[in-house]
């Protein structure tokens, strides 16, 4: 069993610069998430550990050879794809006994392997059928099953749960992990997905344009995340715009564009240096009077309170919608922007209030992400 | 907007044409001027239908012509396309047009005596009575011209047809071939089949019409059997098909000895006169003794529909102007009338006018016409079996005769001998009169005597070889042919097919390898 | 009564259509079709199934164990002491009936074998030139078989340029092609790029993911071709070679051209034998037992090959499991070597299968026997002289083929609507009907509508309408048997358009109170505008060079076309050449046209 190790990958498509320095390591049996939005760059990275596109700078190393240029059969990694890519033409048998085949395993035994993995993802019977005769989820695991019973070096996954319906994605994320754990596969996985990341993964690698923005445990990069970018892209969230108006030691006062005050007593090193690298991002920006900042809420961290009066935002209702375990409400702040808050205590209370009714939103400290130029405040 | 344009633009051609279409397709295929735009509404008062199996150029011409003169104005025909045209292209359509009323049809011109001849013993003709178009006819034309039958007279004395034009039978020369081969100008067939005009196996020096393929060149082989005899007939055939290369149809006959593929080629007159316009080195021959004139014929339909059109057009066709139409150098025949020639159109023609001179002092032979008719369709397939499918056979086999024989590799009794078994036919020819009908009418029949005919044939090619191989003995001495010259060299069977193996098998190869 | 008057009044479009076009192909397919089929069992009224034995028991027909003799030889070598040495590489004559399956698998497996390579060569491989290369593989098609030979035997024909000035000269040595060989040769060379484009299509509609899974999974780049994507190619593969097997076994114009310059093996094929042998006698029409039976052999095996093709196209689904694509496909890049052998590769596949269009271009502007060659535009003058040249066949064959094109426009177009967007019973029926007509053989039908309208044993219909009896007046005939055979390429086009548009369309028009004809009229004839003049271009090119019923059902100059004249004169190469040239320029500009619009279908061009 290897790590991975990703030194300052560069990817080009023709001029454009699609990954500008990744560095990354995958620990040993560890599920690494490239997680991102479309055209992040995260699928290119994926496909470059395959071997299906050759980097233009950096190197890929699995434990201690360097695979960058090795051709993409030589690398032993078993690849699930999004669309499935079974063979229609070849039996499930066929099918998942492929990559057997090409490495010379006599056919008893292929056999006897293939059985064995498909009765792992729960396929056993299954086995004459050809990929037009099963489902979507029958399908996908079967590509599983293909990848893990090479018993890969490494198993890349490309957004492989895209193409199923909700349901279908909750319980397969889960038998993956599952599977991979047990057997104890190094995993790279790739999606736009961040509930799926969130609930699949050991590791995540938030990727934006190319670059990293954060890599950390789900924990982490749910709840602390480095940059702007990641604390939108992660969680159900509100920003607004804000002007630093008072710098104190201990104390950061902001006023946001809508007029409301806004202060921190949480901030540790409001004066630390910017010591950003490209490639690799550490946040703990300088602040100064007059820095504009981005302030990020979660909808489920903040509350309405008439009674507040520290950090708090007025605004007016917009609309109310009831969804079973929460009410979520939608409002409008003073500078007509808009504002979202779930509120999962006294809903019918909450529901009886009408539209365009005010109302005091407090947002706790804690629940504040501040970031100046994308990185984050701490 | 562009492809708005485009669209526009194929929709307004399309609809263009289509008019046109519409009312060319309504109105059949008419007489046109030399223009084709077909000026004329689906309706136009027709006044004149001719039945022909002559060339659109031909009738266009007579057309136009006949609208401009006397006749036309007498028959109040003013314009060509008053004039409707019947091109049926089968007996049987020629029956149907010449007697059903639908068709309304006056005259029926051009296409030989043999299917005249036919029509008038189905009743398919009407007599010829009135006393001015029979005058114009008696002036033009005599009763037999070199011994043929120019006029056709029914059981109750009536004129049912007469011809109208002329033609012979012949070949065509190239006389820069002949030169560039060493090769005599011919006289007659029997020199075409001699050992004179063989040079290598490799080289045909004379053009054959299939048979079945050419009503022509079936007639030149028709007046050979009568000129000859049906034994003799057939050796000289077999020797020209020996000295040369069989062709699917007279044009593509003619166009041999034009190109200089070959030197003589089989042609019917006018074909010969049109290879001479477009290769001045070509000249048309009739063989010396050894031919007939036809006589093209025309006549009226059973019940013409406009009497009086129709005899004004035959006596136009038969006037002196008429006949020098077919001098026009686009048509290049042979009038039947000789004054046709002291026209101004006709003194610009003296090329014609020799040969016309040259065709009518020619003795023709005694041409049977029933006895041709009574053989004819079985011939022409006993003709196409024993020849043309065999042909390389015939060819290799007759090759290797001239071969040894320029090499004396035998006394002249025995070269006869082997001309005689070359020529052999299976069938006489009074049997083969017998099976003529069935052989028409009964496909299975006529392709099982086929099969026969050819396996019989090469049978007998292999009998020449033996024959060719052995010794003569003359007196006391024995002759026998030096090592035999093989010039023809099949590669193996095994070769050949060692050869396509491997081919198959690297291509396989290379493809499994691409992939 | 009162239920199918409702019925109708709720789609009268549609209700009048469908029975308008059944009729016209019954009347006009169908029938002709089964009346090929009576005469190949019936002589003289009775039932004749002897026939059928007899052409197995002759030679001429069936020799499935040639005898190697002077005139039955692979290659033939004739050498006499001095002059010229003769070289002919032949092929064995097995038989009318043999020649033609063998010539027809034969052209198959070499348009196969050449069509594959290139279409893996183009869909696999990266090299430069690609998109110029593309554009020149199309050239093949351009020029009608019937040209095609004439332009081979402008220079490889046994006078050709080839012989005369290089292998005579230099060699001393003829070399000639005839029999199975030449026309094998000759339709291989026209007939790879139809299999070419079809496989290519279906390659590049390959899922890539497919081959990347296979790669990922160990497999070196020859296995993944091998086990992936060639039977994944399978149905492009299949119908190309099932169309080109049809095509070469119907060909008329390839064997005509041989036949006539002396060639007797290539004569001995069942196209020409039907033409050949068309009637029973000069004095009547009733046609030929043989011909028939050996032309419903050919109906037999076209419809065979057709419901091949069917069911291979609906397999077509196969590649359609898995959606989506993952990125382009993994080509392999070529080095400096492989540049240098896949630019020798396709020089001299081009060079070799555009021998025809040389030689017919240059012996159509050159002067003959002239050497070095001059040129001379005078076969070109003669083009559009009414009186001496060709004009008269131009202009037929505008006339007839612009006809046709229209009728076939707007009768595919409704059909094609009505077909593709209605459901009724009987709709597999009737889309069948519309496109079974490519599979048909030309002379089949010929056969057909003599038997059926210009018969003279008895009642034929063309008693009645004199303007169809072909025997009378072949145009009207003629022009029909163009729309029916040419009909499946517009429709196809019809169906692709419709394919592309989205029913909603045409749903909320509907909803708006738009009848069903105005829905047509005014929302789908202009969505699918270009579709139909692209395929109405093909109909139009196609029948411009179409040979087989030409020849069968003219026999007057006045009604001649281009081809038809060209099958009269065929020893006058140079100017045939330049009509030729004529055609092929036409094609090329509709072919550039279609696509533009098409964007290149592989199935519109080819009409499956």
């Amino acid at each position: 069993m290897v790590e991975l190790k990703i030194e300052d990958l560069h990817i080009f498509y023709d001029d454009f610069h699609a990954v500008r320095g990744i560095n990354l390591t995958v620990n040993d049996g560890e599920i690494l998430t490239l997680l991102g939005p479309s055209g992040c760059g995260k699928t290119t990275i994926l496909r470059s550990i395959a071997g299906f596109i050759t980097p233009r700078k950096g190197r890929i190393l699995l434990g201690e050879k360097d695979i960058t240029h090795v051709p993409a059969r030589l690398r032993d990694s078993g690849m699930i794809f999004q669309n499935y890519a079974l063979w229609p033409h070849m039996t499930i048998e066929e099918n998942v006994t492929y990559g057997l085949k090409m490495r010379k395993v006599p056919k008893e035994e292929r056999h006897r392997k293939a059985m064995a993995i498909l009765s792992q993802v729960q396929l056993e019977g299954q086995a004459d059928k050809t990929p037009g005769q099963l489902s979507g989820g029958q399908q996908q695991r079967v590509a599983l099953a293909r990848a893990l019973v090479i018993e890969p070096t490494i198993l890349l996954c490309d957004e492989p749960l895209s193409n199923l319906d909700f349901q279908l994605r909750v319980e397969l994320r889960t038998e993956i992990r599952h599977l991979t754990k047990k057997l104890g596969v190094t995993t790279v996985y790739v999606t736009h997905d961040q509930s799926e990341a969130l609930a699949i993964s050991d590791t995540i690698a938030v990727i934006n344009a190319g670059l990293i923005e954060q890599v950390g445990t789900p924990l982490e990069v749910f709840n602390d995340p480095d940059t702007l970018f990641v604390a939108n892209f992660v969680g159900e969230n509100n920003q607004i715009e804000g002007q630093v108006t008072k710098l104190e030691k201990g104390l950061v006062e902001v006023k946001t564009e809508g007029g409301d005050t806004l202060t921190y007593t949480n901030l540790q090193d409001p004066f630390m240096e910017d010591t950003a690298e490209e490639g690799d991002r550490k946040s703990a920006p300088k602040l100064a009077v007059g820095d504009k900042v981005s302030i990020v809420t979660r909808y489920d961290k903040i509350f309405l309170d008439e009674k507040a009066t520290e950090n708090v935002l007025t605004g007016t209702i917009r609309n109310l919608a009831y969804m079973g375990t929460m009410v979520q409400v939608v409002l409008n702040l003073n500078d007509g922007s808009k504002f979202t808050v779930n509120v999962s205590e006294n809903l019918n209370k909450v529901m009886g209030m009408g539209l365009g009714s005010t109302v005091k939103i407090h947002l706790p400290e804690s629940a504040c992400f501040l970031f100046k130029d994308n990185l984050r405040v701490r | 907007m562009k492809k708005i344009t485009l669209l526009s633009m194929v929709i307004i051609l399309s609809l263009l044409v289509q008019a046109n279409t519409v009312a060319s397709i309504l109105d059949q295929p008419s007489s046109s001027t030399t223009d084709p735009q077909v000026d004329v509404e689906p309706n136009a008062d027709i006044k004149l239908v001719i039945a022909t199996r002559h060339d659109s150029i031909i009738y266009n011409k007579f057309i136009d012509e006949f609208v401009k003169s006397s006749y036309g104005a007498a028959a109040g025909i003013t314009s060509a396309s008053q004039v409707k045209i019947q091109a049926p292209t089968t007996y049987d359509g020629f029956y149907k047009v010449m007697t059903n009323p639908f068709f309304e049809a006056d005259i029926g011109w051009g296409g030989g005596p043999t299917l005249f001849n036919t029509l008038q013993k189905d009743g398919a003709l009407g007599k010829i009575n009135d006393t001015a178009t029979l005058a114009a006819i008696n002036e033009a034309v005599n009763d037999t011209i070199a011994g043929a039958a120019m006029k056709s007279y029914g059981d109750d004395g009536e004129l049912y047809w007469a011809a109208n034009a002329i033609s012979s039978f012949g070949f065509t020369v190239n006389h820069k071939e002949l030169e560039k081969r060493g090769l005599p100008v011919p006289r007659t067939w029997e020199d075409l089949a001699s050992e004179d005009f063989f040079t290598s196996t490799s080289e045909a020096n004379i053009g054959l019409g299939n048979a079945p393929d050419t009503t022509s060149n079936t007639r030149v082989y028709q007046i050979i059997f009568q000129k000859y005899g049906w034994e003799r007939g057939w050796q000289i055939i077999n020797g020209m098909a020996g000295n040369g290369q069989i062709y699917r149809g007279s044009v593509e006959t003619r166009q041999s000895v034009i190109s200089g593929e070959t030197a003589v080629a089989m042609t019917i007159d006018f074909y010969g006169l049109i290879a001479q316009s477009e290769n001045p080195d070509t000249e048309y021959i009739v063989p010396e003794n050894a031919s007939i004139v036809n006589g093209d014929p025309m006549a009226l339909a059973a019940n013409p529909a406009h009497p009086v059109a129709a005899n004004e057009f035959m006596k136009f066709a038969f006037s002196k102007e008429g006949q020098a139409l077919w001098l026009d150098t686009k048509i290049n025949r042979l009038p039947v009338r000789p004054d046709a020639f002291d026209t101004p159109l006709g003194q610009t023609r003296p090329d014609i006018k020799s040969l016309y001179d040259k065709t009518l002092s020619n003795q023709g032979i005694q041409f049977n016409e029933t006895l041709s008719s009574s053989i004819e369709e079985a011939m022409r397939y006993l003709w196409e079996a024993s020849i043309t499918d065999v042909h390389e056979s015939l060819r290799a086999t007759w090759g290797r005769i001239m071969n040894s024989w320029k090499k004396d590799a035998f006394t002249v009794n025995r070269y006869n001998e082997l001309i005689e078994a070359m020529g052999k036919p299976p069938i006489s020819m009074e049997d083969i009169a017998k099976i003529n009908d069935q052989i028409i009418s009964d496909p299975e029949f006529r392709t099982q005597k086929i099969a026969e005919w050819s396996a019989f044939a090469l049978e007998k090619f292999d009998g020449v070889d033996e024959l060719r191989t052995q010794p003569e003995v003359i007196g006391n001495t024995t002759i026998s042919v030096s090592s035999v010259e093989n010039t023809v060299q099949n590669v193996p069977f095994l070769t050949s097919v060692s050869f396509m193996a491997i081919a198959t098998i690297g291509i396989i190869r290379r493809k499994r390898n691409k992939l | 009564m009162k239920r199918y008057m409702h019925k109708f009044m709720q789609d009268p479009l549609s209700w009048t259509i469908i029975p308008i076009i059944t009729l016209f192909f019954t009347v006009f397919l169908i029938l002709p079709l089964s009346f090929t089929m009576y005469a190949a069992f019936v002589h003289n009224g009775e039932l004749n199934l002897s026939a059928f034995g007899t052409i197995f028991n002759t030679k001429k027909f069936w020799d499935p164990f040639p005898e190697i003799n002077d005139s039955n030889f692979y290659i033939q070598v004739i050498a006499p002491g001095d002059g010229i040495t003769t070289i002919r590489i032949r092929g064995l004559d097995y038989g009318i009936f043999l020649n033609t399956i063998i010539i027809g698998i034969a052209t198959t497996l070499v348009s196969l074998t050449l069509g594959l390579t290139t279409a893996f060569f183009m869909a696999r491989l990266e090299f430069r030139g690609k998109t110029i290369l593309s554009g020149l593989l199309l050239i093949p098609l351009v020029i009608p078989p019937f040209v095609s030979g004439i332009g081979y035997n402008a220079l490889l024909g046994p006078s050709g340029l080839l012989n005369e000035r290089f292998f005579i000269p230099v060699f001393g040595i003829r070399l000639l092609f005839q029999g199975i060989v030449a026309i094998v040769i000759v339709q291989s060379l026209h007939y790879f790029t139809l299999i070419y484009l079809n496989i290519y299509s279906s390659l590049m509609n390959n899922d890539p993911s497919l081959e990347e899974a296979a790669e990922n999974m160990g497999a070196d780049r020859l296995t993944v071709a091998r086990s992936v994507t060639l039977p994944l190619a399978m149905p492009g593969i299949a119908s190309g070679s099932i169309l080109v097997l049809i095509l070469a076994m119907e060909d008329l114009g390839t064997p005509i051209i041989f036949a006539n310059s002396g060639d007797t093996v290539a004569a001995k094929t069942i196209t020409f034998y039907i033409m050949q042998n068309f009637f029973l006698g000069e004095n009547t029409s009733e046609i030929n037992q043989i011909t028939a039976i050996l032309g419903a052999f050919l109906l037999l095996f076209a419809l065979i090959g057709f419901y091949a093709i069917r069911k291979y196209v609906s397999l077509k689904q196969y590649s359609m499991v898995s959606k989506g694509r993952s990125g382009k496909f993994r080509t392999v890049k070529l080095g400096k070597i492989g540049h240098v052998l896949i630019y020798v590769y396709f020089t001299v596949l081009l060079l070799v299968s555009t021998i025809p269009h040389w030689g017919v271009i240059i012996i159509s502007s050159t002067k003959p026997q002239v050497w070095p060659l001059e040129f001379s535009s005078e076969n070109y003058n003669k083009l559009f002289d009414f009186e001496n040249g060709f004009g008269q066949f131009i202009y037929n064959t505008i006339v007839y083929s612009f006809t046709a094109t229209v009728l076939i426009v707007i009768l595919a177009t409704l059909a094609g609507y009505v077909a593709n967007r209605k459901k009724f019973w009987g709709q597999t029926l009737f889309d069948t009907l519309v496109t079974i007509p490519i599979a048909i053989p030309g002379v089949v039908l010929g056969i057909g509508y003599f038997r059926m309208f210009g018969n003279s044993e008895g009642f034929s219909i063309g008693d009645l309408f004199f303007t169809l009896n072909p025997i009378v007046a072949p145009s009207v005939l003629l022009v029909i048997s163009y729309t029916i055979r040419k009909f499946p390429f517009t429709v196809r086009a019809v169906y692709a358009g419709l394919q592309q548009t989205d029913e909603v369309l045409e749903e909320s028009a509907i909803n708006l109170g738009a009848s069903k004809s105005r829905v047509l009229w005014e929302i789908i004839i202009p969505l699918i505008i270009m579709n139909i003049i692209g395929g109405a271009l093909v109909s139009l090119v196609y029948n411009m060079s179409e040979v087989s019923t030409t020849l069968i059902l003219v026999s007057d100059t006045s009604n001649g076309t281009i081809t038809w004249k060209m099958a009269q004169e065929t020893g006058k190469i140079a100017e045939l050449a330049a009509m030729g040239v004529f055609l092929m320029v036409l094609q090329v500009i509709s072919l550039l046209v279609t696509n533009v619009l098409l964007k290149n279908r592989a199935d519109a061009i080819s009409g499956i």
